[in-house]
């Protein structure tokens, strides 16, 4: 059974550990599918346990409808931006070291489009949160 | 990557352990496996791709979405 933060206190870690993921998308060797996949993974969980963070939040604090439109709008964003991230790794993985130029930078920049929905994602529920605990 | 992002990694993850242990299990496990597989790509797609913001708040005020 999975523990989940109680609070938000979180976030600047996950959001940390996002920070980091970003430049794992910058590796090109034989090891970058690898480390994509794991960047992938990795981001996945900490955004699992971000919206977990903010859903114990919303159900103890019930913040106004308008938050919640823009959280969940840049969980939806981060999502796509993950998904994209998943398909050019597999994309690149499939090539196996006949990747040219442009499909490294293709996949390099979908991971990085996606460390940034999530550093937006969790950035945007924290300063929810601390708003309403002014 | 620079040694001063690398820090704040580490810094994050310690931090993580002590906030978040069930991320840390998670990190963990996915940190262990080797080379990834064609199905680890596709179980990790259908897993994203299954996630919704009320699976997450089930105690959302606004309607979940199709």
């Amino acid at each position: 059974m999975k523990t989940e933060p109680s609070n938000l206190s979180i976030f600047p870690t996950i959001a940390a550990i996002g920070i980091g993921l970003a430049t794992f998308s910058g590796c090109a060797s034989q090891t970058a599918v690898t480390t994509a996949y794991k960047s992938e993974a990795a981001a996945d969980a900490a955004v699992g346990t971000a919206m977990s963070a903010w859903g114990a939040y919303v159900s103890a604090n019930h913040p106004p409808v308008s938050q919640e439109w823009a959280v969940q709008k840049a969980f939806n964003d981060y999502q796509q931006a993950e998904l994209a991230a998943i398909d050019a790794t597999t994309a690149y993985a499939s090539a196996a070291g006949s990747n040219s130029v442009a499909q490294t930078q293709s996949e390099a920049a979908a991971m990085t489009a996606a460390s940034t929905a999530l550093t937006e994602l969790i950035n945007l529920a924290s300063q929810f949160e601390t708003s309403t605990n002014k | 990557m620079s040694p001063a992002i690398l820090q704040l990694v580490i810094f994050g993850i310690e931090e993580a352990v002590t906030q978040a242990p069930g991320l840390i299990a998670e990190l963990q496990q996915i940190f262990a496996n080797g080379a990834p597989t064609a199905a680890d790509f596709a179980a990790l797609r259908v897993k994203v791709a299954s996630e919704s913001y009320g699976q997450f708040v089930p105690g959302s005020s606004i309607p979940p979405t199709a």
